[in-house]
């Protein structure tokens, strides 16, 4: 069995739910391992000289390599089977909380470590376009499914257990392992702060959001995502994990969080699920709520530039297969400018990058990382 | 079959879930009062979405194919999904002390075992085989197949 700490709000799954989504798991896994890494060969083997011979040259860009690269045989298979285990993915999940879902609201009423976590749900709330124009990496329904009404937990209960699948449990036993990566990203670039009051931006069921709250355990940290499902999971899974945490449904394009509020305004892989318009109201906003002298640390997926076009293509993956279209245009985009033009002086802010916390957690160890690769974090202080 | 069944469950459900309680349902649960004793609600689950929006990327030329495709992962993941279920029937078995379980690796089918056995496969092999080979039945036989619009004109007539 995999690894996913079995908390009282995870769902559990009958003997072949489980069993399918062990198959999920391990089919990523050797997709992973054995099938992707072919591309590569097959794009240096057989895609690049072919495109060589014809044009003279070598592919410019990854949108060059990606016109070729989709008509390959192999690079097709691959990309035919990774989709449909991400779709399986959600249907292995699917039919457990489908079925256990009253028992788990029953759960998520309880207050067993009497924390002092709170949930603000708005009356009139209004889910952002690029929400719903398609469900985000094909979870069916998306943030906003409420299959049985208005107070669903459904849309978090599923996905709390389908990222561990996803990440294939390295996002760690407690998908937390993105937060830990910008806590020791703070750690170690702002030391000897004692935050007194975090956000975490999109912050889905609250996986990062409580690593903060458990990092700075005297810190006020709040949580917010335009999913209603998602916070109100997010409560009871802090909740029944005995973790204080605040989260209210919000979209981070304009929260109701007073001027100068916040020491540290965090998002992990957010803001490629935005838009073009709602990226710069984001740090905008970011800008506003932060105390001067705060920190604001926006954790998202590699850009374009500085990679070369086959690795850049093979990023572009989930955009193009799994519904996370705006990384497309996240990657070329000039986040500094960005940050400038929403308030924060040049010489203050900054695209830096950090390797995951469990890639560094393994090198210590003296063991070998599995995935080496440095995130990007748009990086400011006001 | 099993996909069947869950349809069937499935539809079932749609029609046990009327509106009208399940806005009571919810209507019980906003507002946030002593959670101690929930009210036993209908503890009916409800159909949850089971296709993402969102336009589905073809990846072969011949989008019967992409079908195909995710027709054999589904397969080879109940494939998997048996596999274990029979790997838990042997653990149990064992562990209820019915029989060792290595005597299924030693086990030596008889002679009249063995030919059951034997038919039983070759059957399984030709029924999947059966697509490739169909065409060669029409080959071999003795008048040329017709084309459909020839029957058409067979059965007109």
């Amino acid at each position: 069995m995999d690894t996913q700490i079995r908390h009282p709000m995870l769902v559990r799954g009958k003997h072949d739910e489980l069993s399918r989504q062990q198959f999920v798991h391990n089919l990523r896994l050797c997709l992973a391992a054995d099938v992707m890494p072919g591309n590569r060969t097959v794009y240096e083997k057989r895609v690049k000289p072919a495109f060589r011979k014809k044009n003279k040259r070598d592919p410019k860009n990854r949108h060059e390599v990606r016109r070729e690269m989709t008509k390959d045989p192999y690079y097709r298979l691959f990309s035919a089977s990774q989709r449909a285990s991400q779709e399986m993915m959600w249907d292995s999940v699917t039919d457990s909380v489908e079925r256990e879902l009253p028992e788990l609201k029953k759960r998520a009423r309880g207050n067993p470590h009497k924390t002092k976590g709170t949930l603000r749900i708005p009356k009139n709330f209004k889910v952002p376009a690029y929400h719903t124009a398609a469900d985000i990496h094909l979870q069916p329904g998306g943030y906003h499914a409420t299959p049985d009404g208005k107070d669903s937990i459904a849309a978090g209960a599923l996905y709390d257990r389908s990222v561990f699948l996803y990440a294939i449990g390295g996002m760690g036993n407690m998908n937390d392992d993105l937060g830990k990566t910008v806590i020791g990203y703070y750690r170690e670039n702002f030391p000897g702060e004692s935050p007194a009051r975090i956000l975490d931006m999109g912050c889905s069921v609250g996986h990062s959001t409580l690593a903060w709250a458990q990092a700075y355990p005297d810190a006020e940290v709040h949580g917010l995502d335009c999913g209603e499902g998602m916070v109100r999971y997010a409560h009871a899974r802090a909740r029944n994990l005995g973790i204080t945490a605040h989260f209210s449904q919000q979209n981070a394009e304009k929260t109701d969080f007073p001027d100068e509020h916040f020491d540290v305004v965090v998002s992990h892989i957010m803001l490629h699920e935005t838009s073009s318009t709602a990226i710069n109201s984001i740090i905008r906003e970011t800008h506003r709520i932060l105390k001067p002298g705060g920190v604001m640390m926006h954790l998202d997926l590699m850009r374009d530039q500085g990679m070369n076009p086959y690795d850049s293509f093979m990023m572009d993956w989930e955009a193009y297969n799994n519904n996370e279209t705006f990384l497309v245009r996240l990657r070329d985009m000039d986040w500094k400018k960005i940050a400038v033009d929403a308030g924060f002086k040049p010489n203050k802010c900054k695209v830096d990058g950090s390797m995951l916390n469990i890639s560094k957690e393994m090198i210590k160890a003296g063991q070998e990382p599995h995935y080496t690769a440095t995130f990007p974090i748009l990086v400011g202080r006001k | 079959m099993a996909r069947a069944k869950k349809a069937k469950a499935k539809a079932k459900r749609k029609a046990v879930a009327k509106p009208a309680k399940k806005n009571a349902a919810a209507k019980k649960a906003t507002p946030k009062k002593k959670a101690g004793k929930a009210k036993k609600t209908a503890a009916k689950s409800a159909p949850m979405p089971r296709a993402a929006k969102g336009k589905r990327p073809q990846y072969f030329e011949d989008p019967a194919v992409d079908k195909l495709h995710l027709m054999v992962m589904a397969l080879i993941e109940e494939l998997s999904v048996t596999r274990d279920r029979l790997d838990t029937v042997e653990r149990l078995i064992e562990k209820h002390g019915l029989f060792q379980v290595q005597e299924i690796e030693d086990f030596f089918p008889d002679l009249q075992a063995d030919a059951e056995r034997t038919g039983r496969r070759i059957a399984y092999i030709r029924r999947v085989m059966k697509g490739i080979t169909d065409e060669l039945e029409n080959l071999h036989g003795e008048d040329p197949a017709l084309e459909f619009d020839e029957v058409v004109d067979v059965i007109s007539s």
